[in-house]
């Protein structure tokens, strides 16, 4: 589940501004190379959803100053997305520098994945040679340095989903996705979330604005306490070297590319000792278990 | 004569047996919240209520209505530990019958003018109708059916029978 905060949207173009302005000194120096392109993928939605739509706008905004490295691609499939994509690459004649998948995360299917319109990918699927054909395409255009971020909740979860009623537990396997969309984009580094994903104000600023937890009642239940542990973790498999990294937070520049933060969002002085007081308030029943039986 | 008696007997006695008190048509009445032993928590509608369990279709009336299948989740007394339920349309029913004690009040200060002093029926007939309206939609949208079922079987036979 990706989820938004809407307060900001009036100042939001304001912070916007300041975070192009903070940001131009944290960029990692790594993804400026000059035949390298920064792409944000983006399902293009049917009904008005506030997360992508808060994600597509802070990502147009942004594009404004960034034109030459940040594209934004709006799609309905991955073959729309891969087209455009490619299109692109020739006509500038580049490769992928950063591949950022913006996607909503699904807590009741019990497992970690990311979707293109209504193609889903999760560890079995990214392994089908038919599923993931257009995708493959972009593999010509990829190699170790290029960087590929899965902005799904959970999309990098390695946790086990507690027993829940007739629900058996059931491992996440985000790791599985990550090595098979590393091994899909010629070994990429590949990084993506145990926790939740925000699409708070100031995405694209290097904040800690990908993190955090959302306010909703029906996440402060037991089932969720995994997710809960690992608030703003990320993980990091690098094609290159075959092994994995517990990465700390993880953030986008303005011009897209991924930048790995220094310090964990639990390690920050503002949220030092609240997570255990929020666990504990915690109770059983806030989740509905409809969601888990609509997944089946 | 005999026979037509006989098969309006059989047919009648059919669709009385087919009948069932939880849809109306092919729609759920009623909007189920079913805790379980465990304290999980479970809304949908209700679908069927079984000899020891009830069927429940785990989504709301606009995916209902817009045909969206889920597959029926089904819980035996056993694991059930509360049941609450709403009937279908239950703010309208309150305003209407909220809005008619209103206007019965409003018509009664009519018919019986002497007995009021002007002021008072002035007062009676500003206040009464909306007052009956927002009273009765808010007690029609928050009144709820509760059962205790506790993982015993009597008391879930007492909800099955009171739900026929």
């Amino acid at each position: 589940m990706k989820i938004t905060k809407l307060y900001y949207l009036l100042p939001l173009f304001l912070l916007v501004m300041m975070g192009t302005i903070d940001a131009k000194d944290v960029v990692d120096p790594n993804s400026q190379s000059s035949r390298r392109l920064n792409f944000v993928v983006s399902t293009k939605q049917k009904k008005f959803d506030a997360a992508p739509f808060s994600f597509q706008l802070q990502a147009r905004i942004m594009r404004l100053f960034h034109k030459k490295e940040l594209h934004l691609i709006i799609a309905r499939s991955t073959e729309e997305a891969v087209n455009e994509i490619i299109t692109i690459l020739k006509k500038k004649n580049a490769t992928i520098g950063n591949l950022w998948f913006d996607s909503h995360g699904h807590w009741q299917r019990r497992r970690s994945l990311f979707e293109v319109g209504e193609e889903e990918f999760n560890y079995q699927t990214i392994r089908d040679s038919v599923l993931t054909l257009h995708l493959q395409k972009l593999a010509a255009y990829c190699d170790t340095n290029t960087k590929v971020g899965i902005g799904s909740c959970y999309g990098g979860a390695s946790y086990t989903v507690p027993a829940i009623e007739n629900f058996p537990a059931q491992r996440m396997n985000g790791d599985s996705l990550m090595i098979g969309v590393s091994k899909l984009f010629n070994n990429a580094t590949v990084y993506a979330c145990e926790s939740f994903v925000l699409t708070g104000p100031a995405i694209m600023n290097a904040g800690y604005a990908l993190c955090g937890a959302p306010l909703r009642k029906k996440f402060k239940d037991p089932i969720y306490v995994p997710v809960w542990e690992k608030l703003g973790e990320w993980n990091c498999y690098s094609g290159k070297t075959g092994s994995f990294e517990s990465r700390v937070s993880v953030s986008l520049d303005p011009d897209g590319s991924i930048y790995v933060k220094g310090k964990n969002y639990l390690a920050l002085k503002r949220n030092k000792g609240k997570l255990p007081k929020k666990l504990s308030a915690f109770r059983k029943g806030n989740y509905n278990l409809a969601y888990l039986y609509q997944s089946i | 004569m005999k026979k037509i008696t006989i098969i309006i007997l059989f047919v009648a006695g059919t669709s009385l047996h087919a009948q069932n008190p939880v849809l109306n048509g092919n729609k759920p009445v009623y909007r189920i919240r079913l805790t379980t032993i465990n304290d999980n928590r479970l809304e949908g509608l209700l679908l069927e209520i079984k000899d020891s369990s009830v069927l429940i279709y785990p989504g709301k009336r606009k995916d209902w209505k817009n045909k969206i299948h889920y597959s029926a989740a089904e819980f035996g007394f056993s694991s059930i530990k509360d049941i609450r339920l709403k009937k279908k349309n239950g703010t309208w029913r309150g305003l209407i019958i909220g809005g008619g004690i209103g206007t019965a009040v409003f018509a009664g200060s009519l018919l019986i003018p002497n007995r009021m002093e002007k002021n008072h029926h002035a007062v009676y007939t500003f206040f009464a109708i909306p007052i009956g309206l927002i009273t009765g939609a808010i007690v029609g949208s928050t009144s709820r059916k509760k059962f205790h079922i506790n993982s015993s079987e009597p008391t879930f036979h007492e909800f099955q029978n009171s739900m026929r």
